[in-house]
């Protein structure tokens, strides 16, 4: 069992320019692909400038016929909303960031802003809110910390100076694996329980966002503790896979001094599609954006 | 060398789906029709759809089949287990119907296998219990309160109940016990899906394929139209 996850100290190498090298994108899954389903997942990168910007991943309920559109929209919007936030807040402009506090306030406003603005777009297109049902991660990414809010699943993950890949969200799972909470969802009456919020203090070398597509070839998941072999014990863990990031960061890295970057985003969509047979292999929607300071 | 050769992922222990496969053997399945008895077709088919979950890697490490006959009795043919480790089964075909036995010992099935999954800390998605019939139940059967069982354990989400009413199968007593369930803010009636016994093969083709949709990550309204209905026009 690949179950080995023990950090691999190169994260210094190539670090010159001050500023984020950011790589997207979206694949369909095997299954939507065979059975003509639209992608449901979407993401959105709004840069600020060289340093600073808001990076959104969202996932389009599989049962709400219209999610990809929610996805779309959730993703587009949530990048606005949040930039309005960095330029009202003048996090950029002081270069600081808020307390947990201010921060979980603020980020449960935007998503609600967010949430209200899709009801409108539902009500304006004569389409059921729960129809557009989609998840939500998004980071307000800079060169002295993350601001990090989500409602759902998939996953989410820093990189610091030692080179140390962190989960930095928990995702929201029911009792069967494929259950989560959505923007849509009944969630507002106790945001505590369902939208997460938090800031990283700490000089981000990495970040990534992912939908849970991605979760099964990029994190460690879920492991059996078994001491024996015929029994099993299952343990639930969120840890990005350094094996799976190490090569991509040091690839994506060397490459971005001789390739333009729709080369390397082309490069991370090769990646994506079928950078391993289990990548290749993947039934759901992948979409996952990385964030790498060069 | 490609920077394919330097990416590891991780061995993560996959999600379970259990799909219960509650299948009439009564002697009226050994009915010799044009195309061949419906229980030589049936053998065919479970044998197909062994062979495709096997041939689809995903899904062979995450379904888990069990098969539960009955007729006079009940006999569990198959206990949980994913395609790699059993032969498919040669059903044979005899006596009466005794149908609500049978499903009621899929549903205490799937809900035992639930509660393995949940001590064992294995993440899950929601069983399929899948009734094949081509009769009705034996006098006496409980018809209703299996309706009642049916209805609560769909709405509490326990499992999806999928009832295939194979030619000459009482469709009407199939829809009395079909049950609904609600997805994505809406309730879904379930309808009984006739089928002639010499679509099995299409059948079972239609069930891999939807099975391997539940198991990843999606659910009921992704999945393939049943082309094999009776009636069907594509």
């Amino acid at each position: 069992m690949n179950t080995s996850n023990k950090p691999i100290n190169d994260s210094e190498e190539f670090c010159s320019s001050n500023e984020w090298l950011i790589v997207d994108y979206s694949a369909i899954g095997k299954d939507h692909s065979k059975h003509n389903i639209p992608c449901q997942d979407h993401r959105y990168v709004q840069r600020i400038n060289p340093q600073w910007g808001v990076a959104v991943c969202c996932d389009g309920a599989g049962s709400a016929e219209k999610s990809d559109i929610g996805s779309r929209f959730v993703a587009e919007r949530t990048a606005n909303v949040l930039t309005l936030a960095v330029e009202k807040e003048q996090w950029l402009i002081h270069n600081h960031l808020p307390t947990q506090e201010v921060w979980r306030t603020i980020s449960r406003q935007a998503l609600y802003q967010v949430y209200s603005d899709l009801e409108s777009f539902a009500q304006i297109n004569n389409l059921e809110l729960k129809l557009l049902a989609s998840t939500v991660i998004a980071v307000i990414y800079s060169p002295i910390g993350l601001l990090v809010t989500h409602i759902g699943d998939g996953r989410a993950a820093y990189c610091n100076h030692t080179a140390q890949w962190t989960a930095i969200i928990t995702p929201f799972k029911g009792e069967e694996a494929n259950m989560t909470v959505f923007i849509t969802s009944s969630i507002w009456h106790d945001p505590d329980k369902y939208i997460e919020s938090r800031v990283i203090d700490d000089k981000p070398l990495g970040f990534t966002l992912l939908s849970d597509g991605c979760e099964n070839f990029a994190f460690l998941t879920h492991v059996n503790t078994s001491k024996t072999a015929d029994q099993i014990k299952i343990e639930d863990i969120n840890l990005p896979f350094q094996g799976f990031y190490h090569p991509i960061v040091k690839h994506l890295k060397a490459k971005h001094l001789t390739l333009s970057h729709e080369e390397i985003q082309a490069e991370w969509a090769t990646i994506l599609e079928s950078g391993t047979e289990k990548i290749k292999e993947t039934t759901d929607d992948k979409t996952m954006i990385l964030g790498l300071w060069i | 060398m490609s920077i394919s050769d330097f990416i590891e992922t991780p061995d993560n222990y996959e999600q379970k789906t259990i799909c219960c496969l509650v299948v009439d053997v009564s002697g009226s399945m050994a009915t010799l029709n044009p195309g061949g008895s419906p229980i030589n077709q049936l053998n065919q088919g479970l044998s197909q759809f062994h062979a495709e979950i096997h041939e689809d890697n995903a899904t062979a490490n995450r379904l888990e089949i069990a098969i539960v006959a009955f007729s006079d009795s009940v006999e569990i043919v198959q206990a949980p287990a994913l395609v790699d480790h059993f032969s498919p089964p040669v059903l044979s075909a005899k006596g009466s119907t005794k149908l609500v036995d049978g499903v009621r010992a899929g549903i205490a099935l799937v809900q035992a296998r639930k509660q393995y999954y949940k001590n064992t800390g294995q993440p899950y998605n929601r069983p399929w219990i899948v009734l094949i019939t081509d009769g009705a139940p034996d006098t006496g059967q409980d018809v209703i309160g299996l309706a009642q069982e049916i209805a609560t354990g769909m709405a509490e989400k326990d499992f999806l109940f999928l009832p295939i009413g194979v030619t000459g199968a009482n469709l009407q007593m199939l829809e009395s016990i079909a049950g609904s369930y609600s997805e994505g803010g809406r309730t879904h009636k379930v309808s009984p899906l006739p089928l002639e016994s010499a679509k099995f093969s299409e059948f079972f083709k239609w069930l891999s394929a939807s099975i391997a949709i539940a198991s990843s990550d999606e659910n009921e309204s992704n999945l393939p139209m049943p082309t094999w209905m009776t009636g069907y026009k594509n």
